[in-house]
């Protein structure tokens, strides 16, 4: 883990916290992504919640537990913000604009395939394997009981599958 | 073919998790967006230090105030000596309403302060909750005190034998299902389990999210030393079948 880094950008060193960033941005998007469906709304929600991080590293008790820390905090931020707004599903194009080409065409259709499934499986995907958090943690960034995590991974998968196989 | 979908969605679930280290944001996108983040927080300190532009403005002003009172100190002396020099009369009749304006303003402050502290004190009481002295925070609208109370007083048991060790009597508290997290990871339900020096510091009123599912947020601290910060517990209960039981606690900062 960054357990260092995180004392010292607890103490307001703004280099090891730039070094945070470096290290988490991309999970933190991906959740975002999944939350808002918006390429750009993503960045914005990214934006403000490694402030919020920043801001309240002092309150971190365990930062072995940072990742699933920082992702409870990309959720809060945008629910605040994408409240009443409606879903949106980003286009292949938009994806592009933000990830490798080589990285995202190989498997175009599973991301399209996810992007395409309900806010509330996707999330519990990218969580579990894209950021690859453990069951509990998932359930505590999304405040839901482990039990629902698992069953929603189990439909989530299908509901992915089912888009998969009917295009 | 049960099995067929089944070992599919497996397949399925391998291929996302070795996209994990395959999936790359672009460098300029991370680069730009990291800048940002950075002169966020630039901006933030920065603005911190004008908030001292007012504080220096009004040091500042205090001191001119300071030498204007020396000032007309003078004018004081003079107006005993001479008092009937016209600009000397005027100066200490001036100086009389500024005295008044003064008095009238530390007046008004003083009411404001009053006002505030009347306000806070409606939305903060120190509550009696199963035996314990609990500042509770008014966060929603409190349309029933007695169920207030009584799930106040259920989460406050709860954490009581979560930190005495009594997991099964705990889980008693709990629906089936967040009844095994309570008996087999009481780690993921509090902060310290081994603690027993448990100290309630604030607890909200109940929220209601609808008829059978109300959320209760409860400030602790588990750490037997005062400067250690408090975590806080959230936690979801139910109504199941008349009774009230915990079907969630996520630990929070």
């Amino acid at each position: 883990m960054h357990e260092e880094l995180l004392a010292r950008a607890s103490k307001g060193d703004k280099a090891a916290f730039g070094e945070i960033v470096d290290i988490y941005y991309k999970d933190a998007y991906i959740f975002a992504l999944s939350i808002t469906g918006n390429v750009h709304d993503a960045m914005d929600v990214c934006q403000e919640s490694f402030v919020k991080a920043y801001k309240s590293l002092k309150r971190l008790k365990e930062p072995d537990r940072f990742k699933s820390w920082m992702m409870k905090i990309v959720s809060n931020t945008s629910k605040d913000i994408f409240r009443s707004r409606k879903q949106s599903v980003p286009e292949t194009e938009e994806l592009l604009e933000v990830f490798e080409d080589t990285s995202l065409l190989e498997r175009i259709d599973l991301y399209e395939a996810l992007m395409r499934i309900k806010a509330e499986y996707r999330q519990v995907l990218v969580l579990r394997f894209l950021n690859d958090l453990k069951i509990s943690d998932v359930a505590k960034v999304l405040r839901i009981p482990q039990n629902t995590v698992k069953s929603r991974i189990r439909y989530a998968l299908e509901q992915t599958r089912i888009v998969m196989e009917g295009r | 073919m049960k099995e067929i979908k089944r070992n599919k969605d497996i397949e399925l679930a391998k291929a996302l998790e070795s996209e994990k280290g395959r999936l790359k944001l672009k460098e300029e996108v991370l680069y730009m967006n990291k800048k940002k983040i950075m002169n966020e927080l630039e901006t933030k300190k920065r603005s911190r230090h004008i908030k001292f532009v007012p504080v220096f403005a009004a040091s500042l002003l205090l001191v001119f105030s300071m030498l204007a009172t020396s000032v007309l100190a003078f004018p004081g002396i003079a107006a005993k000596v001479a008092p009937n020099i016209p600009l000397v009369r005027e100066i200490s009749e001036r100086d009389q309403e500024i005295e008044d304006i003064r008095a009238a303003e530390q007046t008004k402050q003083l009411e404001i302060e009053e006002l505030k502290s009347e306000i806070e004190e409606l939305k903060m009481t120190i509550k009696k909750i199963s035996d314990e002295q609990i500042k509770e925070v008014e966060t929603s609208p409190n349309e029933d005190e007695e169920q207030n109370l009584q799930l106040q007083t259920l989460v406050v048991e709860f954490v009581k034998e979560m930190y005495r060790g009594n997991y099964e009597k705990a889980a008693r508290y709990c629906t089936d299902e967040f009844a095994q997290t309570v008996i087999k990871s009481p780690q993921d339900v509090i902060m310290r389990p081994s603690s027993t020096a448990v100290v309630f510091t604030q607890i909200t009123n109940v929220a209601k999210v609808d008829d059978s599912m109300f959320l209760v947020f409860l400030r602790l601290n588990d750490s037997g030393e005062e400067m250690e910060a408090d975590y806080q517990l959230d936690f979801e209960i139910v109504m199941k079948d008349d009774a009230f039981l915990i079907s969630f606690v996520g630990i929070d900062a």
